[in-house]
């Protein structure tokens, strides 16, 4: 009922210009049978504006679909300053996916209308319902942030058990992330003015899933099963602020494939200076002990 | 004062089907009346190693299925079974079969001598150094197939920074697309911010060597300026400012050769007509270049994002709010987008 409800708000409020940015979907078909996997993919096209700011909501019902995955791979934004993530609203009866994301540079539309992200669904149970587009704003590439005419048309879509089987979910992506470089910075401004890291990349098929940091005093070469793993996200904080350790990071894509970049200790570890220091007091220590006993055995020597 | 208006080329698609190498037109672009011209050519025939009528693994038989080692016609591997099981170090590989690269090629027109950068989805891909004619050529190689944004900017003999020229490119696997007449467009400066109603301002830039320079001066009317490039790509332009209306004013400029080729508009930069004339001084800041050195990139992204839709501290509001309304936003986000170096 709540959904039925957004369905009504959403076409009542609808905006329709001519030369505006438009937001849609494009799915295979809009009948999809029970069990079946499906991709949509959320489009925008500018409309030859330069536009080069995004950010939208999309909205659908949680009981007749469930989200599998979510790709930006071969997305029209570079950046993402939310990366598109899943949540449920308060009912836990619509699902929500937001996402806001820049183009440096600004898109055209000369390629037409180009893919922001792909949602991989599940259908659950019978029945007709939407997917929706909300709150969807579109940023001119002017200087000023001005905001192009917005237009979105959401999907429609019937679930049946007798709806013809189509395809639509994801190829396998056996190619890795690509390359990346990790930037190292710090400002007053951010975490208390701690050395933090950044970084990006893009995988043109199935996305980027998610990236993982390991930070080591060791330089493992290439045997990144040493290092002790753990998920986070750009900017990420520097455990180890004395910035003496190698920083790995491994780009994971949706389809497990991996890409690691390092960065190199910018102030290598003095651990070895320690090591030479109390190595020479030691030498040093044996070598006086020494002395002393040879001194102790040196025979008497009479005339 | 003459108005100029040029034809506007925006497209311009090619197509040809030459021997064994396939030219696909893809698109043409571009923005602000500039043309571009992508190709993408299949630039190597790979054939599996049971398909290549080639004895890669030199055991006297060839292709599948007179050799053992191929499962299928599709086998990329003659190598027999149990000549691979043995080791000997070999066996793999072949060196027959043309692996296909998937290649980039940029080619255009910039400054002479000057710098050029080539941005891949926003993040710093290659440079070059353009020659004395100002064409320079950037090839990209080991690029994943799908849909890009490349831009490309510049720096003049001076060091002023040309706007960032960014066009769609859909890259094709196993093929070399060639993106060909890239005109970036010139660099612009002024020497006063503020100048004397009735004098004149110098407005000054680079392109390429005896390219004609149209100079726009907007104002209520649009007035439009033309001079002639020298051969280090220099240009000079008195403008009367008699006919602009006290208050601020934008000027820009953009290039052409023969009256065919286009570049886009430069940035358009301001100077303000007032009563009395002041000399512009150099205390450039790059709008959001939060971090302070130099350029806008990922790392300023990631400052400006980490406050989006986050309650700002007064240092922040300095920093990052880069429209002034107290928030951080998605037009900030934007404004950052726009000034991008990379």
């Amino acid at each position: 009922m709540l959904f039925f409800l957004l369905i009504i708000f959403s076409i009542f409020f609808t905006a329709s210009n001519t030369h505006a940015a438009i937001f849609s979907f494009d799915a295979l078909s809009n009948q999809v049978r029970v069990g079946n996997e499906f991709a949509i993919d959320l489009m925008l096209d500018t409309e030859m504006k330069e536009v080069n700011a995004v950010e939208a909501k999309i909205l659908f019902p949680t009981d007749v679909l469930e989200l599998k995955e979510i790709s930006d791979g071969n997305s029209l934004i570079n950046m993402w300053a939310q990366k598109p993530e899943f949540s449920k609203d308060a009912s836990e009866q619509v699902g929500v996916v937001s996402l806001a994301g820049v183009i440096p540079g600004g898109y055209n539309g000369y390629l037409g209308k180009r893919k922001i992200i792909s949602l991989i669904f599940q259908a659950k149970n019978n029945g007709a319902s939407s997917v929706l587009i909300t709150e969807a704003k579109a940023l001119l590439n002017d200087g000023l942030g001005t905001a192009a005419p917005v237009t979105s048309t959401n999907w429609q879509f019937s679930i049946s058990a007798d709806a013809p089987v189509v395809g639509g979910a994801p190829t396998k992506d056996q190619e890795r992330p690509e390359n990346f470089v990790i930037y190292l910075s710090q400002d007053a401004n951010v975490f208390d003015g701690k050395w933090f890291i950044v970084f990006n990349t893009q995988d043109k098929k199935s996305g980027i899933n998610y990236y993982e940091v390991a930070e080591d005093k060791r330089n493992v070469g290439v045997d990144y099963v040493k290092l002790n793993w753990h998920q986070a996200g750009s900017p990420y904080v520097l455990s180890n602020q004395n910035l003496s350790d190698f920083v790995y990071i491994k780009a994971v894509d949706n389809h497990g494939n991996e890409r690691v970049s390092v960065l190199m200790p910018t102030r290598p570890s003095q651990d070895y200076k320690t090591y030479l220091f109390w190595g020479i007091i030691g030498l040093s220590l044996i070598w006086l002990l020494f002395r002393r006993i040879c001194r102790r055995k040196k025979p008497i020597q009479q005339n | 004062m003459k108005k100029v208006f040029f034809p506007a080329i925006n497209f311009l698609l090619i197509g040809a089907l030459a021997g064994a190498n396939l030219v696909l037109p893809i698109f043409v672009d571009l923005a602000r009346a500039q043309s571009v011209q992508i190709t993408a050519t299949v630039v190597a025939t790979v054939l599996p190693a049971c398909n290549d009528t080639v004895d890669n693994d030199s055991d006297t038989k060839t292709d599948y299925p007179a050799d053992p080692g191929c499962s299928s016609a599709s086998d990329n591997d003659e190598a027999d079974p149990a000549s691979a099981s043995s080791g000997g170090g070999g066996g793999g590989g072949g060196g027959f079969v043309n692996i296909p690269i998937t290649t980039v090629i940029f080619n255009g027109r910039a400054y002479p001598k000057s710098a050029v950068t080539l941005l891949k989805d926003a993040a710093v891909a290659a440079s070059t150094v353009a020659g004395q004619d100002a064409n320079f050529e950037i090839t990209l190689s080991s690029v994943s197939a799908g849909n890009y944004n490349f831009s490309l900017y510049s720096e003049d003999s001076k060091g002023r920074r040309s706007g960032l020229l960014t066009f769609p490119v859909t890259v094709t696997q196993g093929a070399t697309t060639k993106v060909t007449g890239i005109f970036i467009a010139p660099t612009i400066d002024v020497d006063k911010s503020e100048v004397k109603r009735g004098d004149n301002i110098a407005i000054f830039g680079q392109s390429v060597p005896q390219s004609d320079i149209i100079i726009s001066v907007n104002s209520d009317d649009e007035f439009f300026g033309k001079t002639i490039a020298d051969k280090d790509g220099i240009y000079f332009y008195n403008f009367d400012t008699s006919v602009l209306e006290y208050g601020s004013h934008l000027t820009k400029s953009k290039a052409s050769i023969g009256n065919q080729l286009v570049s886009g508009y430069s940035p358009a930069i301001s100077f303000k007509v007032g009563v009395k004339s002041a000399i512009k001084t150099e205390t450039k800041i790059l709008k959001g270049d939060d971090n302070g050195d130099g350029k806008v990139n990922l790392i300023d992204f990631s400052i400006v994002a980490y406050w989006y839709n986050r309650p700002l501290t007064a240092e922040a509001k300095q920093k990052v709010d880069l429209n002034n309304d107290g928030k951080v936003n998605l037009t900030d986000l934007s404004i950052l987008a726009y000034h991008w170096t990379g």
